[in-house]
């Protein structure tokens, strides 16, 4: 019966490619239902997914599907980009090319795919392959219409259904269908699905369907939620499940963490004995277990570099304590896998942890277990208060700091007792701080020349913590860009990391701006704000999400400046303060003999707001920007 | 006690020359304790020596005649930051139906443990193989136990069966280098032209005749065996607005000339361009596609052909061919897909679409031939006698009354007689038949034109409004063209604009010639712009009239300059603005009109303004003549526009008195 239902499927996607070129027009671009087109770059006109699952390790997933693409700003979603691997292949690619009126204007196989390896600037290695197909057209609107399988061994990977995952992008039907034996346990999560799931149960299998149809592309708004309130989303997962040559079981996290910690990572901790002694040698004299890991975290950088092999099972599978041990390198699983096994040396626990690292707080998805969320290890010890968190990636940054890659979020904790959803460190506004001071004399022609002195501390500690290693001419060019000035020069550069609690960066520069202050006659254009200049954020207007600030933070910037001539008279002086719920804003600006000097402050909370509060934060920000731009026209006094 | 010497030296060399590089020196104690080198104290990492050895041997495997290089490398780590130095990535290219091959990997990393050399060695299985395209294998590692301080010696020998190339030897690369020196073996059969590029010199050449080195043919040649090295080889640093890195590099090139082939006869490689010519005409995948006019003479509209004005018909067709052959991003100089099938499936390489055009131009009775060009990132072409392997593009050159009209439709975007950036690489190669060629500058010979006029009125309440025209054409239109349409439509980028510019209100946008490339794209819109003051009696207000586009970032900010500074075409930019003012206000104080030059105009400031009859009339002009400047010129561009950003900071000030 399984077989049956693959012999179905083939039907409908042969049929469905064979019908175009028999009666041609079917996609035809004024059969598009009005008020589709609207905002759209693209339009999925007719999409089918279908996954059967004969068993665990043999999964069909056929995807037909016919999009027309109405501009060069939709080409992207054209273009068929399909990976594979041992796990997975790919077969029976057909497609063809549509013009306007739905008539065929080309056809292409696999043949006329490129095929290469996924190995990027990160990975050295990765035996993940893709294949890759641009239609290259040229007049608009044209349709592409095609056909795949490909067939997985393994079913820990289910892929997600999200029609409307793209903003641009508008659905005239997309359906997405699962089926498997009747008597397996599935899980299933919908969220926002618009029609019921239909579903069909015969002695042989059942199966589920969901269909969406006529979505409208949609503005995509500045400062939205991560995951759009509308979003609709199918996850699939079956509670037993194989994985190359691995078996498992998962219902929810705390059995998937559990398969992860007995079948891929408990027997990956083969120290070599001379380096349990070193490390035990090692810390002998320190006396926390704070201490002691911060001297093996050390050790762990000082010995290896992160390098990304990707084989095999090897995606989800640690390299061994000992080949860390033995080569000095290795990729986020490694690493993580290498340190724990150096602090359990020294008798600490620590647990190895999925997390979906970047710059957005992804959290996992607590309500459902499932191993396609995740996408980098970090390694926690855990405390009784304030939990120690390493990135093992990093052989420079300071013991226990993970910045914005991975802070503030919702990560799969391997324990041996199972899984466990842990909230990683959270850096909040008040704590990710820029602090700067800068004195600038300024001479007859309208020069500048002076220090300035600026520290980063939480999640702005990185903005300049990468310039800390580079030689003396890069990091004057880095410098350049950070501070995009007009005639700016860097004398001495000196930076410093203090790294008690939590870490500090300190630069230390000495600046020469020849010509900033404009002379004109007698007198002096001085924008006494030069460094820190924000920028508006853009209109939203018709807005239907929240207002989402991903991570806040907090700027204090003073400068002092010191005229060669006295002024005539003071300048007017300038105290604003500025509020909104989003954040705070304070300007002082005033003379006092030969001295002008400018104090500003700025804060911005993280959070989620209303929709209709962006207007406020719109209105605080361009009240920001403009003050920040405020040029002075300065009289001197006549000698 | 002498005997016990012996044996620990005898230890030590064991154990030595197995973790040790044929013909290199003993990684040495101070090797790596020392921390600087003073050819340059701020790298991340160094070459300490380098070697490299081309020669051909009789390959048993292969059963043919190989080249075999060889290449030693030993690099000291400096710090972290030059880890990625111990990455390794060596590209295998097919030729024919075979690959090259790569053998005999052998890396090892020495570290100071303990006041000990510690050596590591590279395993095998840590070396991987990739296939990259159909044409390329990438052979990949890195180097175990990597600590600062570390010293890496590398070596590996690959086989290639491109017999007649030697390869180019780069002398200079990304990190300094103490001592590189390359051999080669060129049997007596072979004649090369050698060549050094890049600004270096070497520091010596050694040579010497190698009797009967080779048996080929069942004859014995003799061999020359050369030597060429250089010392302390400093870092190439890119710069902004350069050619291809590639054309500066200090490297040694080898082109063959002639060789004996099998049967005795001699074969000449580098040939004199008339045989070029005549060879590439008479080629199926380059001439043989001009040939086929008469495709053109169905599928163009009679009335295109029709046309009287050579100029206007030669740009239709032009048109026509940017629509109906879209560029599949594949450069070349020879035909992929053939002219036929690239207009069936209306996708094809460059040689497809530009091939396909000087057919079509011929087909309309209009002069066009062939431009062979090396693109940007290719490097500048051999210029002395052909190196048809140095063009990897072409494009068509329209003779009208004596002028070549440089074109290329590979972008359909591109107006008629402008060249994308990667085709302006210095000159080209015209052939005009088989008997003749020339060299031509390859230049854009449309200037680039941003151009901006506003007209508007000032109120009470402090905003201006009016109607602003955006004027572009050449590069700037192009750039423009391609902004405009990543958004789904026009409505979506006139909301984006208003969304950039909040202090700017765009109330009406109209967008002209948008795909009609011959012509200048307008942006025509409504603006209301908000000076956030209101007039009040007796008080001052300011105005600074450049409000869109205002220079305030210098594009020139090095402190110094070791390259040439290219910027692609020859652009000019100019703003007229008038501004009605409202009654009772007078002028206090305005910037200077400036008027500035550099050396032979090459390029021109000029700021005039005027207050008259409640008008504020301001016009600035800018030029720059010249689309590449040397590092001479590069201070007085660096001045130039210094002088505007300071210029664009001074306000206008008003004073406002009602009556």
């Amino acid at each position: 019966m399984n077989r049956f239902n693959l012999v179905i499927t083939t039907i409908i996607a042969t049929a469905l490619l064979c019908s175009n070129i028999s009666m041609g027009q079917q996609y035809a671009v004024e059969l598009i239902p009005k008020g589709l087109k609207s905002r759209a770059s693209a339009i999925v006109r007719d999409e089918q997914i279908t996954l059967d699952m004969k068993n665990e390790a043999n999964i069909s997933h056929i995807v037909t599907k016919a999009i027309t693409i109405l501009n060069p700003a939709g080409d992207q979603y054209a273009a068929m980009v399909l990976s594979y691997n041992k796990s997975v292949s790919i077969k029976d690619i057909k497609g063809q090319i549509l013009d306007e009126f739905g008539m065929p204007i080309g056809k292409f196989t696999s043949k006329d795919f490129k095929d290469y390896s996924a190995s990027d600037q990160v990975s050295m290695y990765d035996d993940v392959r893709i294949k890759h197909y641009d239609p290259n057209i040229n007049t608009y609107p044209y349709t592409i219409v095609y056909t795949y399988e490909s067939k997985h061994s393994q079913n820990l990977f289910i892929p997600y259904w999200q029609p409307n995952k793209y903003s641009d992008v508008a659905v005239e039907k997309s359906s997405y269908t699962f089926s498997c034996q009747p008597t397996l346990n599935i899980r299933i999560k919908e969220q926002n699905i618009p029609n019921k799931v239909e579903l069909e149960t015969t002695e042989k299998y059942k199966s589920y369907t969901w269909t969406a149809t006529n979505i409208n592309a949609q503005k995509a708004e500045p400062y939205a939620p991560i995951e759009k309130k509308d979003a609709i989303v199918v996850k699939i997962a079956p509670e037993s499940f194989k994985y190359f040559k691995k078996q498992g079981t998962a219902s929810d996290w705390n059995s998937l963490g559990k398969w992860f910690y007995d079948d891929l990572l408990k027997d990956k901790q083969d120290l070599p004995l001379a380096t349990i002694a070193k490390m035990k040698d090692l810390t002998a004299n320190a006396k926390t277990t704070k201490e002691k890991a911060e001297i093996i975290y050390k050790y762990m950088q000082n010995k290896t570099r992160y390098i990304s092999i990707q084989v095999g099972i090897g995606g989800l599978e640690p390299f061994p304590a000992s080949y860390v041990d033995r080569l000095g390198y290795g990729d986020c699983k490694a690493l993580v896998n290498y340190t724990q096994a150096l602090l359990s040396a020294v008798d600490i626990n620590s647990v190895y942890c999925i997390v979906e690292a970047g710059n957005n707080k992804v959290s996992l998805d607590e309500s459902f277990a499932n191993a396609v969320d995740g996408n980098h290890i970090i390694l926690c010890i855990p405390m009784e208060k304030d939990s120690i968190w390493l990135e093992c990636t990093s052989n420079k940054h300071p013991f226990g700091y993970l910045g914005d890659f991975t802070d503030d979020r919702l990560v799969l904790a391997c324990t041996a007792e199972g899984g466990k959803i842990w909230r990683t460190a959270t850096y909040p506004s008040h704590k990710n701080i820029q602090i700067r001071k800068a004195y600038f004399d300024i001479n007859k022609e309208g020069s500048l020349k002076g220090k300035m002195h600026t520290t980063f501390s939480g999640t702005q500690f990185d903005n300049h913590y990468s310039n800390v290693f580079r030689s003396p001419i890069e990091q004057v060019k880095a410098l350049k860009s950070y501070y995009d000035v007009d005639n700016i020069t860097f004398n001495t550069v000196n930076y410093q990391i203090t790294d008690t609690d939590s870490p500090k960066l300190t630069e230390d520069l000495a600046i020469a701006i020849k010509n900033y202050v404009v002379k004109n006659e007698n007198q002096l254009i001085l924008q006494p704000n030069i460094f820190n200049i924000t920028r508006n954020i853009p209109e939203s207007k018709n807005r239907s999400n929240a207002v989402y600030i991903n991570r806040g933070y907090t700027d204090i910037d003073e400068i002092e400046y010191t005229l060669e001539s006295e002024l005539a008279g003071k300048i007017t002086p300038i105290e604003k303060v500025i509020n909104c719920p989003m954040g705070k804003y304070e300007l002082r600006i005033f003379s006092e003999g030969t001295k002008v000097t400018i104090k500003r402050y700025i804060s911005i909370n993280q959070g989620e707001y209303s929709a209709d509060s962006y207007q406020q934060f719109y209105d605080f920000m361009k009240e920001v920007s403009a003050s920040d731009r405020i040029k002075y026209t300065l009289n001197l006094a006549h000698n | 006690m002498k005997l016990l010497l012996t044996t620990i030296l005898l230890i030590f060399g064991i154990f030595s020359s197995k973790a040790q590089i044929d013909d290199f020196p003993i990684v040495k104690y101070n090797d790596i304790n020392e921390g600087t080198f003073s050819i340059d104290s701020t790298a991340d990492a160094i070459v300490l020596l380098e070697k490299g050895r081309t020669f051909i041997q009789s390959s048993d495997v292969d059963r043919a005649y190989m080249v075999y290089h060889t290449h030693k490398i030993r690099i000291k780590i400096i710090n972290k930051e030059g880890f990625k130095h111990a990455n390794f990535t060596l590209p295998l290219y097919k030729y024919g139906s075979t690959f090259e091959r790569i053998e005999s990997i052998k890396g090892i990393t020495h570290n100071l443990e303990n006041g000990k050399i510690n050596a590591t060695s590279l395993e095998n299985k840590n070396i991987f193989s990739e296939n990259n395209s159909a044409y390329i294998k990438l052979s990949k590692f890195t180097l175990p136990n990597i600590k600062e301080g570390s010293i890496i010696d590398v070596e590996y020998t690959i086989i290639s069966p491109d017999i007649f190339n030697f390869r180019t030897w780069n002398f200079q690369s990304d990190i300094p280098k103490i001592r590189s020196e390359y051999n080669v073996l060129i049997p007596a059969v072979y004649k090369y032209n050698v060549t050094l590029k890049g600004g270096l010199k070497l520091t010596d050449t050694k040579s010497k005749i190698e009797n009967a080195c080779l048996t080929i043919y069942n004859s014995r040649v003799d061999c020359s065996n050369i030597t060429y090295s250089m010392d302390s080889i400093p870092a190439f640093i890119e710069e902004p607005y350069m050619l291809a890195s590639k054309n500066y590099l200090s490297a040694v090139y080898f082109e063959l000339e002639e060789a004996i082939v099998a049967g005795g006869s001699k074969q000449s490689f580098t040939k004199k361009w008339s045989d070029v010519d005549r060879e590439l005409l008479t080629e199926k995948s380059f001439g043989g596609q001009i040939k086929k006019q008469d495709i053109f003479k169905e599928k163009i509209a009679p009335s295109i052909f029709a046309t009287e004005d050579l100029y206007s018909k030669a740009n239709m067709i032009y048109s026509w061919i940017q629509k109906n052959i879209k560029w599949n991003n594949t450069y070349g100089k020879y035909s992929q897909y053939g002219i036929e099938e690239a207009l069936k499936t209306k996708n094809g390489n460059v040689a497809d679409i530009n091939l396909a055009l000087i057919a079509a131009l011929n087909a309309a009775g209009l002069d066009a031939y062939p431009i062979l060009v090396s693109t940007r990132n290719n490097g500048l072409p051999n210029n002395l006698h052909p190196v048809i392997s140095d063009f990897n593009y072409v494009i068509a050159g329209l003779k009208i009354d004596d002028n070549i009209i440089q074109l290329d439709a590979t972008d359909r975007l591109l107006p008629f007689a402008q060249l994308p950036l990667r085709a302006i690489n210095g000159k080209g190669r015209i052939i005009y038949n088989k008997k003749s060629s020339e060299w031509i500058p390859l230049t854009n010979q449309i200037i680039s034109i941003a151009n901006y006029i506003f007209n508007g009125k000032l109120s009470l309440d402090g905003t201006i409004s009016g109607e602003l025209t955006i004027n572009s054409f050449g590069l700037e239109a192009y750039n423009k063209r391609n902004d405009i349409l990543e958004y789904a439509s026009m409505e979506e980028y006139t909301e984006k604009l208003d969304e950039r510019l909040p202090h700017i209100d765009f109330e009406k946008t109209e967008i002209l010639n948008l795909e009609d490339t011959q012509n200048v794209l307008s942006i025509v819109t409504d603006v209301i712009i908000q000076t956030n003051q209101k007039l009040i009696n007796g008080n001052n207000f300011y105005i600074n009239p450049i409000f869109i586009d205002r220079t305030t970032r210098n594009p020139f900010n090095l402190d110094n300059r070791t390259y040439d500074v290219d910027l692609g075409a020859k652009r000019i930019e100019t703003y007229e603005i008038n501004i009605q003012m409202p009654e009772g206000v007078s002028l206090v104080s305005a910037p200077k009109n400036v008027n500035l030059k550099l050396p032979e105009n090459s390029a021109k400031y000029i700021y005039t303004s005027d207050y008259t009859d409640n008008v504020l009339s301001v016009e600035q002009f800018l030029s720059l003549a010249k689309s590449i400047y040397t590092t001479d010129e590069y201070f007085g561009l660096k001045e130039v526009f210094s002088r505007i950003i300071q210029q664009l900071k001074v306000d206008y000030t008003f004073k406002y008195e009602s009556k």
